[in-house]
């Protein structure tokens, strides 16, 4: 039973850390930017669901709000703020992103306070399965289910349509797509849009589980970025199988090998992040940045 | 210098006006407090201290700390003040910092505390690592540092060598013991699973625990630990829960993560009795998040009238600590256990400053090392009981979860 409920409890927690990790790939792939505020931003996004179901809003409906008020803000943040630092240094750019991070805590615990929020789950309670063959939550089942939806639809959106082409230049070389003539500056918002959406659905799969608080995505980020690094940064699929991989790994580490246990499971996922820069830095699913000079 | 006219430069200028402005008043006012008297103390006023988690993972608890004692110093301001042995009255202003939990911050905000505002002494700074790293400043410098927020022993345990520091709640080692008593009293083959914090907070509940239940019918079949920086501690509750333990000792001093344990539990379907620590004992924090109803036992170790438990509706301290709450922190919620501390220690340290009879800060602590008596929301047959080796308050009761609330345990 042990072995059985440590791999769904670890697909169950690589799913927890592959929704945020899709956003952060979204956001690097579309802007060719690694985004730290991205957790705290699904936090607020999550918050604002929340306010909206305390209104008596059903959840849903709360959900896909907050989702479509993230697009919009999402997208505002990158015009009116990344903006100013996306031509200089890159590194300029990701710190302030870190203070977006730090800002953004402080605004939602203004607003809402830091007393743990209970959010409803999306989907019912309970689970398949009995206490000998394993467990796992229909929350957990259901966040799978819209992981896999997503990554289809980025996979196509990137892959098949004319609009993911254009991300795809703009990430790759901004100043050539627009000598080429593709609205680039409409482009990054769009990316920063989405990417924050994910980041709202992101959050309100799993404020269920992980309780809805100031400081919820703080150690999902971790993990997070470790996915995204794993999987490659440019790969959605990748980041998802690379995420669940992390999960059930830490799990099984923490389990079977006395060193490791409980208190070490979280050197996992860095030690996996150091072999993978170290070996393979376009990560195992990702491809080569090739640069012609 | 076409720099000074440059726009950052001349707000970084108005920004060094303003908070030279804002220093001179802060001495005019201190300035006037006369030459004779201990730092921070005026014909009117005493200024106290503190540094909370404000923000961070700790940031409920740390709120919930500051208004419980802001709720209880308001109450005594607005009646006039406190009425020292100098025959004054004086009113008591507090001045708090954010520390976000981090000591290097907390240090931070000693220095300013001490230097700047020039406070008579500490009060209840939050959380055991803030408290850790200014001890040994606050000690050589001979600051106060009052009724400190932990549970750890380390702060009163040996008051002979650091006078200047002492806590006030029960240690986590007496919680642990309390626990073990209060299995062991029922004289039955008992399997317990434990799971801690991997740092001092929980190996002293798991010390005292241990230590208590030796040679008695109660055994550790499992134990496991987590990081406070862990998202979920699902993994360690399927460990435990193929145990099949009768009982869990939740020594998890995260409430989001108690709860994430205790529904985690459910769901595999162990339900042992869940014995949980009084730190995250809050009934709208830990077990109404969890989606439990406390059918198969949920307890809690507590010291302060819980203020949901029925049987304290008409008593008078409880009454007012929940009006004074809605007064001084509408909103807030006054059946966090951290609210009710703040409250209570906060009411010792009037106490204390009545009682104090030489007004310099080591007159304060001469006092605070002998105060003995009773300050309002301590439980039947609580009472403070200063001692050298240990905090005023040493006793524990064990409540559990019913209907919906706390009830102590006859």
């Amino acid at each position: 039973m042990n072995l059985v409920q440590q791999i769904l409890d670890g697909l169950s927690s690589g799913s927890v850390y592959a929704t945020l990790a899709l956003a952060l790939v979204l956001v690097h792939q579309s802007t060719g930017i690694v985004n730290f505020a991205q957790g705290q931003m699904a936090v607020i996004s999550t918050y604002v669901a929340w306010t909206l179901y305390d209104a008596g809003v059903p959840v849903w409906a709360a959900i896909v709000a907050a989702i479509a008020g993230s697009l919009v803000a999402g997208a505002l943040a990158e015009r009116l703020l990344i903006r100013r630092f996306e031509k200089g240094e890159p590194l300029a750019a990701i710190v302030v992103t870190v203070g977006l991070l730090i800002s953004i805590n402080g605004v939602v615990s203004l607003i809402w306070g830091t007393v743990l929020k209970q959010f409803p789950s999306a989907f019912p309670r309970g689970g398949v399965g009995s206490g000998n063959g394993g467990t796992i939550g229909f929350g957990t089942l259901g966040t799978i289910a819209v992981l896999l939806v997503v990554v289809l639809a980025l996979g196509w959106l990137f892959r098949h349509t004319r609009l993911g082409l254009a991300f795809r230049a703009v990430a790759a070389n901004p100043e050539s797509s627009a000598l080429l003539g593709l609205p680039v500056g409409r482009l990054l918002m769009l990316g920063w849009g989405l990417a924050a959406a994910v980041g709202a659905l992101a959050g309100c799969l799993v404020a269920p589980k992980l309780y809805l608080a100031p400081e919820m995505m703080d150690s999902v980020l971790t993990y997070a970025l470790a996915a995204a690094v794993l999987g490659g940064l440019n790969s959605a699929i990748g980041t998802v199988l690379a995420a669940w991989f992390i999960g059930v790994v830490e799990n099984l580490a923490g389990t079977y090998i006395s060193f490791v246990g409980g208190d070490m499971k979280i050197a996992v996922p860095l030690v996996l992040m150091i072999l993978i820069l170290l070996f393979k830095p376009e990560g195992v699913f990702g491809h080569k940045e090739v640069r012609r000079v | 210098m076409n720099q000074a006219h440059s726009p950052a430069l001349r707000a970084g200028a108005i920004l060094v006006a303003a908070v030279l402005a804002l220093g001179a008043c802060g001495r005019g006012e201190t300035s006037s407090s006369g030459g004779s008297q201990a730092p921070g103390v005026t014909d009117t006023t005493v200024k106290i201290g503190a540094s909370y988690a404000l923000s961070g993972p700790l940031a409920a608890n740390g709120t919930a700390a500051m208004n419980g004692a802001k709720s209880y110093f308001d109450a005594i301001n607005a009646a006039g003040g406190v009425k020292m042995s100098d025959g004054k009255t004086r009113k008591i202003e507090v001045v708090q910092y954010d520390d976000g939990y981090d000591p290097a911050r907390a240090v931070q905000n000693y220095r300013k505390l001490t230097t700047q505002d020039n406070v008579f002494a500490l009060f209840q700074t939050f959380g055991t690592a803030p408290n850790l790293a200014i001890m040994d400043s606050a000690n050589s410098e001979k600051v106060p540092q009052l009724f400190v927020h932990s549970g750890a022993a380390v702060f009163s345990q040996d008051q002979k060598a650091k006078p200047y520091t002492v806590g006030w709640q029960p240690t986590y080692e007496t919680e642990g013991a309390a626990y073990a008593k209060f299995l062991t009293a029922r004289d039955q083959d008992l399997t317990v699973a434990v799971i801690s914090q991997n740092d001092d907070l929980g190996k002293a509940f798991v010390n005292g625990f241990t230590s208590g239940i030796g040679g008695s019918k109660v055994k550790i079949v499992a134990q496991e630990t987590y990081e406070a920086t862990d998202p979920t501690l699902d993994s360690q509750i399927t460990k435990l829960a193929a145990s099949k333990a009768d009982v869990l000792f939740s020594a998890i001093a995260i409430p989001k993560l108690t709860a994430g344990a205790l529904s985690k539990a459910a769901e595999l379907g162990w339900n042992p009795e869940h014995l949980l620590v009084s730190l995250v004992s809050s009934v709208d924090q830990v077990i109404k998040p969890s989606g439990l109803d406390g059918s198969h036992g949920i307890y809690s170790t507590a010291f302060v009238k819980a203020a949901d438990d029925q049987q304290w509706a008409a008593d008078k301290d409880v009454q007012d600590y929940i009006a004074r709450m809605k007064t001084s922190a509408p909103g807030a919620d006054p059946t966090v256990p951290n609210a009710a501390w703040g409250y209570g220690a906060a009411a010792t340290l009037v106490k204390a400053l009545q009682e104090t009879k030489d007004i310099t800060r080591d007159g304060l602590v001469q006092t605070v090392q002998h105060l003995t008596g009773s300050v309002p929301l301590l439980l039947p047959g609580l009472e403070l009981h200063a001692s050298l080796t240990g905090p005023p308050l040493d006793r524990l009761h064990v409540q559990q979860f019913k209907d919906g609330k706390w009830s102590l345990i006859e």
